[in-house]
């Protein structure tokens, strides 16, 4: 097993890996295993199917392996001089006392703040009661900010509430939100010098040297509080010194550095994070790692990824738990309570759990968002703000929390802002420019033009119910109506199914539906033709999928079609994202997704694995009107069919245009079948059979040998000829040469 | 010269809150009759994607621009300033040509040290003239006085034509 384990994976994870048949790392998995493990933040866009989940849940088992290994062994991280007890012995900045964008160079000195719009301050791991005190902070930009001194209540915002006392690079003191002229501007070079005299209730302040003045008298009831230093920046960087270096200008009058303080007058910082990190080291309920899932389906199988991953790593094992929602909360707290390392799940159920402090998140130092740009075009944008906010940038062994991103495609600005957010110098592993379709799989078009093929007057009653759209409008043909093409659409749709699965004899096969109500008719259908759940291995069995059948239905019926016990998984687009079933060979698309992504996404489902796979496409030529549900219940009990701008929750759906856009996302044309939906073989790959490998070695060529043999055999004619032709120019009388 | 400021209409105002603001890591230097682009980055990849926009920031507002479409693109080169002549080049070339297109951001995906390439992708939209400000019109990058530092912090220096 060397692929794996020469990017360092651990033997017990490449063996599994190897018993699991993948004998070399997929692109991606190449690209991003080194690089998590390496420690760093991974954004990945690859296509489907493209063993995204082994490339994140490969490292992210292994570091939690390993953090526990350290843990067991009792050693400490190697940067815990950074962290812990350790930063509370020495007059630093501290890195539990500070705003979310506020950074603390190593020495606890250097602080830097890189947001635009807000402020973000921080305060001292130390302060001081009594005595005259004094520290010099000199900036290395000419972002903004004020320096001073605040108790420890007081907002990190300095001088905007009655706890602090700030002076900023304007040459405004401020305090309580109060905002007076005082001394002179400052920017970068300039070194200010912070002066606190407690036992006289003065602040005052320098620069460069030069004594600015009084600038506030502490009132009295903060008169016996511990003072901090503090400051506050908007896109600037300073630098503290309380005397560890020498002062580059000394204070007189008796104020003494701050480092200097006498023991009996230091007061330490409350907010020392350490107290709530080592108590949370045997915390059972604080995971190592987050892997947060768009869909339940999704979080189950990437589950079982990882259990499959783990099966040899033991002592200690990994105890991973999945958390969503449709199911009782119950099992999932009682697993929760006897322990978890690796928790995967969907955001409702997690966000719920957190929130009641159920799941703590001071151990998490792995954040896998999948799928984000579908985690965010639900509108879970806020949800993963709060998360990350919740977990420590550092944990308690020192290491800083690693975010991995998952996206289909890179198209989404929102995952790139994201990314600039919560992640931390990101590689960007983008192995595919463009969304493309795998090579492995073959797509095509079947146009269905109401007005060319007129089966659907002939049928009767005799058809697929459609989705009563239309129940109100008179679409009896000869009324030419567009309402009549549209309904014909619905119906021969229906046919060329049928006829599609007939044609190719089709023994497995995915059918997207748009919508939940198409998808039941299609399952009606099916059973009206004689198929349906019930009849095991029948032509037409099938199950249905989608978001108002139960979690355990849903469940039930993907495993059934796993198993093959049914031919046809009829969906809607829930279980297009992500989901691995293995080797099918067919996808039927009964409407073109709305999001040009998904169709990629939908098609992704066959050839996986180097199997070959056909998607055929059914492609309105008319405009049909189709549901759009805006109303509050989602379409349940709705039969309002006015268009959406008349207020009503249906819309003209134009899949001409979906279908040029289509092409233009993926920069090629896409062939059109006759409605027979005969596939014609393609000259080079020669017959194929779906859901196969594709021939290797000599067959993939055998198409191209017989189309070249002629030619071939042409020149080699033609070759013989021209020598024969020297030859005997040899012996002809009167030549140049005769060498011969 | 540190920003340009171009008159916004309402409009313009509306849409430029509507998304968050660009972190600009650039800077428009005074040089007779050109304009001297100079950006910077936290890597060098970084600093070609301010570059970049530097140079689209020079034509309109960019922050009035929606990141509604996207555009990629691969450019390669001899040595490391062809390759960032080419890259600004392949850029103008998406705005100049059809599709007239508009970055609001650009991301570098790929910057291969060794043979010289970069792949780029830009999120922005068609330029408008109603929708977007009007600056300057860049009509060539030049290679005049280009510079790419690495030794302390990646620093981009380009003369555009304007």
């Amino acid at each position: 097993m060397a692929a794996f384990s020469e990017m360092g994976v651990m033997p017990e994870i490449a063996q599994a890996v190897e018993e699991m048949d993948w004998l070399l790392p997929t692109d991606i998995q190449a690209e991003s295993i080194p690089l998590i493990l390496g420690g760093g933040d991974v954004l990945m866009a690859a296509e489907t199917g493209s063993g995204k989940t082994g490339a994140f849940s490969i490292p992210v088992i292994q570091i939690v392996y390993e953090t526990l290994k350290d843990q067991q062994e009792g050693k400490k991280g190697k940067a815990t001089v950074t962290t812990g007890g350790a930063v509370f012995n020495k007059w630093q900045m501290n890195p539990y006392d500070r705003g979310s964008a506020f950074a603390i160079g190593a020495d606890g000195l250097c602080c830097q703040s890189r947001e635009v719009k807000e402020w973000h301050g921080c305060r001292s791991t130390k302060g001081v009661s009594k005595g005259k005190y004094y520290y010099e902070v000199s900036c290395h930009d000419q972002g903004l900010c004020r320096v001073g001194w605040s108790t420890a209540q007081a907002a990190l915002d300095l001088g905007t509430d009655k706890f602090g006392f700030g002076f900023g690079g304007t040459g405004k003191k401020s305090h309580n939100k109060q905002f007076d002229s005082y001394g002179e501007e400052f920017t970068m070079h300039d070194t200010i010098g912070c002066f606190l005299d407690s036992d006289k209730g003065h602040v005052k302040y320098s620069k460069n040297g030069k004594d600015l003045g009084l600038a506030f008298e502490i009132p009295q009831h903060l008169k016996n509080q511990a003072f901090f230093a503090a400051c506050v920046l908007k896109n600037a960087e300073l630098k503290f010194n309380f005397g560890g270096e020498d002062f580059k200008h000394p204070p007189k009058d008796g104020y003494i550095a701050l480092d200097k303080a006498a023991d009996a007058h230091v007061v330490k910082s409350k907010q020392t994070g350490s107290a709530q990190v080592s108590q949370a080291k045997n915390l059972p309920n604080a995971p190592k790692a987050l892997i947060i899932e768009p869909s339940r389906e999704l979080a189950e199988q990437t589950l079982n990824n990882v259990k499959q991953f783990k099966k040899y790593v033991d002592n200690p094992k990994i105890r991973e738990l999945l958390i969503i929602g449709g199911v009782a909360a119950k099992e999932q707290l009682a697993v929760l309570e006897s322990g978890v390392d690796i928790v995967v799940g969907t955001p409702g159920r997690i966000d719920d759990l957190i929130s009641t402090g159920k799941i703590n998140l001071s151990q998490v130092r792995f954040l896998v968002l999948d799928e984000a740009d579908g985690l965010l075009t639900a509108g879970y944008t806020d949800f993963i703000t709060r998360v990350h906010n919740q977990i420590p940038q550092i944990t308690s062994d020192g290491k800083r929390l690693q975010v991995i991103v998952c996206s289909a495609t890179l198209h989404s600005f929102d995952v790139k802002k994201l990314s600039e957010k919560i992640m931390h110098f990101p590689t960007w592993v983008d192995l595919k420019g463009e969304d493309s379709v795998p090579e492995t799989v073959h797509h095509v078009v079947v146009p269905v033009n109401p007005k060319t093929d007129r089966l659907w007057e002939r049928l009767g009653k005799n058809h697929i119910r459609t989705d009563e759209v239309h129940a109100k409008d008179h679409t009896r043909p000869g009324a030419n109506t567009p309402e009549m093409f549209s309904e014909a659409i619905k119906i021969l749709k229906g046919e060329y199914t049928v006829r599609a699965i007939k044609e190719h004899k089709m023994d497995q096969a995915i059918i997207f539906c748009r919508t939940k109500i198409d998808c039941d008719n299609m399952e009606q259908y099916f059973i009206q033709q004689g198929g349906g759940p019930d009849k095991k291995g029948h032509q037409f069995s099938c199950v249905c999928l989608h978001g108002d059948r139960k979690p355990n239905e849903r469940k039930y019926n993907l495993e059934r079609f796993k198993k093959q016990e049914v031919r046809f998984l009829i969906c809607t687009d829930v279980a297009a994202r992500g989901i691995d079933i293995r080797g099918v060979p067919y996808v039927i698309n009964v409407t073109l997704p709305d999001e040009k992504q998904n169709y990629v996404h939908r098609i992704g489902r066959v050839g996986r694995a180097e199997r070959m796979g056909l998607a055929i496409s059914l492609v309105a030529s008319e405009k049909e009107k189709v549901w759009y549900h805006v109303c509050p219940n989602r379409g349940r009990g709705c039969y309002n069919t006015r268009l959406k701008e008349e207020g009503g929750c249906t819309i003209w759906y134009n899949e001409n245009q979906l279908l040029a856009e289509i092409e233009d996302h993926l920069n090629c044309t896409i062939s059109q079948v006759e409605t027979d939906v005969k596939v014609p073989l393609d000259e080079f790959d020669g017959k194929v059979t779906y859901g196969q490998r594709r021939a290797t070695g000599g067959g993939l060529y055998k198409g191209h040998v017989d189309v070249l043999a002629p030619t071939v055999q042409e020149l080699a004619a033609l070759e013989k000829e021209a020598q024969t032709s020297f030859l005997h120019l040899g012996y002809l009388p009167n030549q140049l040469f005769r060498t011969f | 010269m540190e920003d340009r400021e171009l008159d916004l209409t309402e409009e313009q105002k509306a849409v430029k809150a509507k998304y968050p603001a660009i972190n600009k890591k650039f800077e428009y230097l005074d040089h007779t009759a050109d304009v001297q682009l100079h950006s910077w980055g936290d890597t060098l990849e970084e600093a070609f994607e301010q570059c970049a926009m530097a140079m689209f920031g020079y034509m309109t507002d960019i922050e009035t621009v929606e990141p509604i479409d996207t555009v990629q693109t691969e450019s390669e080169g001899e040595d490391m300033l062809s390759l960032l002549f080419h890259f600004l080049d392949d850029w103008l070339f998406k705005f100049s040509a059809d599709q007239f297109f508009i970055p609001r951001e650009i991301k570098v995906l790929q910057l291969d040290r060794v043979n010289f390439k970069i792949r780029s992708i830009g999120w922005g939209e068609e330029f408008n003239l109603a929708k977007h400000p009007q600056g300057t019109e860049v009509k060539a990058i030049t290679y005049s006085a280009m510079q790419i530092h690495e030794d302390i912090k990646p620093e981009i220096f380009v003369i555009l034509d304007i």
